[in-house]
């Protein structure tokens, strides 16, 4: 019974009930809805990184993560592809061969990360290919290259040219190959652009005089969140295999996209604290008009612990009442975020406005809200709370009346 | 039987920081089943005595005790279980919790209690019909007239067969015919289930029907003894 | 009697006031944050490097090419002087190449310098660390970015070759010393960046008398839009005057981006709490109905009333307003005068995007007026709705009213 009086209690002044569970309304959606296009706009950077380039897991000789040397390879690298193909959660794989160097055009240079990829595996786990934009993919065929438009536009070359590429081997020596460019891709990421070239496997290990080592192994594995126990199975199985953990380091997307990670943890924390400016923002609208209902009942207050209320359960009595409009507001609020929502996700927005800062984050134009767990969990549980929060003042005053007095106000 | 008995009360509260002086050396006892009225004029101090009676106040100065039991230093929570099990109270009006219907209000102690709600809903029909009010069951109290609101207020106090029912001015606002009329039923109550009833007032018709009478004058009682 | 009113129920004008005091509080420390804190990089990104406005070839910021480098002749050099609000101006060469050490090779981001242009243009020459800067005499003296000398597995006082593509499509390469080693915060930046005299790029590059951009300084950010007008006068037609959000445009959209994004958040606060406003409002007028009633019977005019209570909400708002700008104003003060440092991994980002690894604050005056201004202006489309109900009051009506 009461639920049914604390309803009724509400709806006893609608205008004034209706004007607060406006604001809670407002509040949710509009955050649900801004937060669903951070969690969106995070997601994506995450995703164009994993896909582009960086995959579930990559394998290097230890220590090549902080310094990129050609020198680096994998040592024994068939014994770590073995162990791999072995993982039932490895999905696919792909070998490549990175080294820095120069790319040079008739008219000009440009600083380069030259990426030697097996072109049919490659695909399978990263999606490159699909981001070209002039020309096609690499088929495999000798000295064939594809580069970035940026870097065509800086080389002011076009399909079909040939560039020489240049770069120094394990022994210093600087040796130089000619290649015909056969397509030109646009990725997300402006940085990626700026310097990365793609060539087929065979002739980087040429240029860089590596035999038939690789500098890394990427793998995309079935789960992409379970990618830190997929590691330790993959470090347990080398070692196993033989292969120590100090000759080789597999490292997570994790690990190696630390800032966008702790970019995540940051929004994380940040869209907590909005939530409760805002809940803080109703908590006023909130304690006003319960202030103003406990004063008008005064007098019912008197009656209720003449009846033999307890001063505690009046005091809940209030609380409930400002909890309901909370929850009631946060549904509909969440509904009608989600209304919005629904279009938005299918559609995406689009921000190209922005779309030299977009790409510098590795980022689309058209940006796709997400819901996520912790946006849905924010935006239900803290309002409620807050109301109920926000009521206690006004409770503890209804709670501190004196009968005599609560019945004196007739 | 003694139900309540007051020893040397004093009450003395501040009004807008003057201090007023309520109730002087009170001395009382009431028996059970008594039909007690206590009268005097406005101001006098009745409804302080009530409230005192009833465990709503506590005196400044002097005892309370219920049912030979010392109440006058229990804690709030305790006096407000007290008030719940053993005392109702009926005021001169707004009686009634305006969202709930009549049979609600008169379920709200007994939910209060703790009694399942078929237990409930029968007990509250039960004294509805007594009362003669089952028609009003659904009602709201707007939809109410003054006596039909007493009546109900009446049900409410005695639903959960209460030791005393403290009724304030509870025909003061009704005209004589209705005023009559609910007098009637509160003498059945008292006749029929023992339950004793103190009312405060200074009309006639309640006056008249006391079985014991005590007279307030400037807070004191002017009636020789107090029993 | 607006005064009186509003202090009957203080209560709840002291809730009101409160809330409006704490919706103001926020955007302007938040406004303040952001404000100061992109001024704070801007100016810093200036002054350290890409000065406020650049010269360069038009075409070269979509491409930057050798082939797009201009002629800096003597006259150009005069016309410059001739503004007098420049505080600086200097030229540079920039390009990628690679730069060996014994067997290890590196790729290299080359900046050539001009040592005595630069010193009143950017703040360069502070950030070696270790070593000397470039200097006119010795002009194969260069300066490396920290890291490149881990990567490189060199140190001080050793020699070097860079590589590169010069201007005449030839390759050029050239030996050159390590004098010095410079930590800009920028982990691209530290690792890559090679910065050399500009004669000694001139002589790798085969450049002759080009260069890549002029950068210019000046003494405040609001001097650009001026400064840039008058440049771009004196500019021969194949060239063309940048700001810095031109030469830079990730950074000046990611700070609009920022900016805006943060808008909507206030916005959403002044708007929660402007029901709030009228909530207060409301109640105020529907106990007062009665006696609106009789005043209206009397023979006073709506819209009186409707002053009456509109200056009740102005009083309200002023307090609100009055407390929260003053309490905002200090919390700004403090900040801009105490920058609170990022350490962790908070910083290191910063760091990354090229920015300082702390919170600045500002209490410039725009602050304040739009907060107070997008408030009052929430408030009295809010009071619409209120003073549409006094309007319509009828002397009887308010009397009766329960």
């Amino acid at each position: 019974m009461f639920f049914k009086m604390a309803i009724r209690n509400l709806l006893r002044n609608k205008r004034r009930t209706l004007i607060v569970l406006s604001s809670i309304i407002v509040g949710v959606a509009a955050t649900l809805l801004y937060d669903s296009i951070n969690a969106g706009m995070i997601n994506q950077m995450l995703v164009n990184q994993i896909n582009s380039y960086y995959s579930h897991i990559q394998i290097h000789k230890q220590g090549f993560n902080d310094n990129k040397l050609v020198t680096s390879y994998i040592p024994d690298y068939k014994n770590v592809e073995e162990v791999i193909q072995k993982q039932d959660y490895v999905r696919n794989y792909s070998k490549r061969v990175i080294a820095f160097g120069m790319l040079s055009s008739a008219n000009s240079s440009a600083g380069i990360s030259m990426l030697g990829i097996e072109p049919g595996n490659e695909k399978k786990v990263s999606n490159i290919y699909k981001m070209i934009i002039e020309g096609k993919y690499l088929s495999g065929k000798s000295n064939e290259i594809l580069i970035s438009k940026k870097m065509a536009e800086k080389l002011e070359v076009t399909l079909g040219d040939k560039v020489v590429a240049m770069a120094a081997d394990i022994n210093g020596k600087v040796n130089s190959e000619l290649f015909r460019i056969i397509g030109i891709y646009r990725s997300h990421t402006a940085e990626f652009d700026k310097v990365f070239v793609y060539v087929p496997i065979e002739n980087a290990r040429t240029i860089l005089g590596l035999g038939d080592n690789v500098s890394e192994i990427a793998i995309i594995t079935n789960n992409s969140d379970s990618t830190l126990s997929y590691k330790k199975q993959l470090v347990s199985a080398m070692k196993n295999a033989g292969v120590e953990s100090n000759e080789v380091e597999v490292s997570t997307y994790q690990e190696l996209l630390a800032m966008i990670m702790y970019l995540i943890d940051i929004w994380k924390q940040t869209s907590i604290i909005i939530y409760l400016i805002i809940a803080l923002a109703v908590l006023f609208g909130v304690i006003n008009t319960m202030l103003m209902s406990v004063f008008e009942r005064v007098n019912e207050i008197g009656v209720l612990m003449s009846i033999g209320m307890r001063n505690s359960g009046i005091f809940r009595m209030i609380i409930l009442e400002a909890f309901m409009m909370g929850v009631v507001g946060t549904l509909i609020g969440f509904g009608i975020g989600v209304l919005i929502y629904l279009p938005l996700s299918n559609n995406g927005i689009n921000l190209g406005m922005y779309s030299e800062s977009m790409q510098t984050f590795g980022l689309n134009n058209i940006i796709y809200p997400a819901l996520d767990s912790n946006v849905i969990i924010n935006s239900i549980f803290i309002m409620p709370l807050a109301t109920a929060v926000g009521a206690i003042y006004p409770a503890r005053k209804a709670m501190k009346l004196q009968p005599t007095d609560a019945m004196r106000h007739v | 039987m003694e139900i309540i008995r007051l020893e040397k009360v004093d009450k003395i509260y501040k009004d807008h920081g003057i201090p007023v002086q309520a109730l002087k050396e009170i001395n009382l006892t009431i028996d059970k089943g008594n039909f007690v009225v206590i009268a005097g004029p406005s101001g006098s101090g009745k409804t302080t005595l009530l409230n005192i009676i009833g465990s709503l106040d506590v005196p400044t100065e002097g005892e309370v005790f219920l049912e030979g039991e010392n109440i006058t230093h229990r804690k709030k929570s305790e006096l407000s279980t007290i008030r719940l099990r053993k005392i109702g109270f009926i005021f001169q009006a707004y009686n009634l919790l305006p969202v709930l219907t009549a049979l609600e209000n008169i379920e709200f102690s007994m939910m209060l209690l703790g009694l399942p709600d078929k237990e409930r809903h029968k007990k509250a029909m039960k004294i509805m019909e007594e009362l003669d009010i089952a028609e009003l069951a659904n009602k709201k109290p707007n939809k109410m007239s003054g006596g039909q609101q007493q009546r109900v207020a009446v049900a409410r106090a005695i639903v959960n067969d209460p030791l005393l029912v403290l009724a304030d001015e509870p025909t003061a606002n009704l005209d004589s015919k209705t005023a009559n009329s609910l007098l009637d039923l509160m003498q059945k109550m008292n006749e029929e289930k023992n339950i004793t009833f103190v009312f405060s007032s200074h009309d006639k018709k309640v006056i008249d029907r006391a079985k014991k009478l005590f007279i307030l004058k400037d807070g004191m009682i002017v009636n020789g003894n107090g029993s | 009697m607006a005064w009186r009113s509003v202090w009957g129920n203080w209560r709840r004008s002291a809730i009101t006031i409160a809330a409006i005091a704490f919706a103001a509080y926020l955007t302007i420390i938040f406004s303040g944050v952001n404000e100061g804190t992109y001024g704070a990089n801007i100016r810093m990104t200036c002054d350290m490097f890409t000065g406020y406005l650049q010269i360069q070839k038009k075409g070269y910021i979509e491409n930057p090419t050798l082939i797009k480098t201009f002629h800096y002749t003597k006259k150009l050099e005069n016309k410059l002087k001739s503004i007098s609000s420049i505080k600086g101006f200097t030229s540079r060469i920039t390009t990628d190449g690679l730069v060996s050490f014994k067997n290890k090779t590196s790729a290299a981001m080359l900046i050539g310098l001009d040592p005595k242009g630069e010193k009143g243009v950017s703040k360069l020459k502070d950030k070696v660390k270790k070593g000397l800067f470039i200097k006119d005499g010795v002009l194969y003296d260069i300066v490396v970015g920290y890291k490149m000398l881990d990567n490189l597995k060199a140190s001080i006082g050793d020699t070097i070759v860079i590589l590169t593509s010069a201007y005449d499509g030839t390759m050029g390469n050239l030996k050159f010393r390590i004098a010095g080693t410079s930590r800009l915060g920028s982990p691209d930046m530290d690792a890559m960046s090679i910065f050399m005299h500009i004669d000694a790029a001139k002589e790798l590059l085969v450049m002759g008398d080009r260069v890549c951009a002029i950068v210019i300084s000046l003494n405040d950010l609001d001097e650009i839009p001026t400064v840039k007008k008058q440049v771009s006068r004196i500019l021969p037609k194949d060239l063309v005057a940048l700001d810095w959000g031109e030469v830079n445009p990730e950074l000046r959209q990611m700070m609009e981006m920022d900016s805006s994004s943060n808008m909507i958040y206030y916005l959403l606060i002044i708007i929660i709490i402007s029901f709030g406003i009228m909530n207060t409002v409301l109640m105020s007028i529907t106990e007062r109905f009665r006696q609106f009633g009789v005043m209206l019977a009397i023979g006073m005019r709506n819209i009186n009333l409707i002053s009456i209570i509109f200056i009740e909400m102005l009083i309200i708002l002023i307090i609100g307003l009055i407390i929260g700008n003053t309490a905002g104003y200090f919390t700004n003060y403090y900040l801009m005068m105490n920058p609170i440092e990022l350490g962790g991994e908070m910083g290191k980002f910063y760091e990354e995007f090229g920015f300082e690894p702390a919170i600045f604050s500002s209490v410039v005056p725009k602050i304040f007026v739009s907060t107070c201004v997008s408030i009052i202006i929430i408030s009295v489309i809010v009071f619409i709705y209120p003073a549409f109900r006094v309007m319509k009051l009828e002397a009887l009506k308010g009397i009766r009213y329960t």
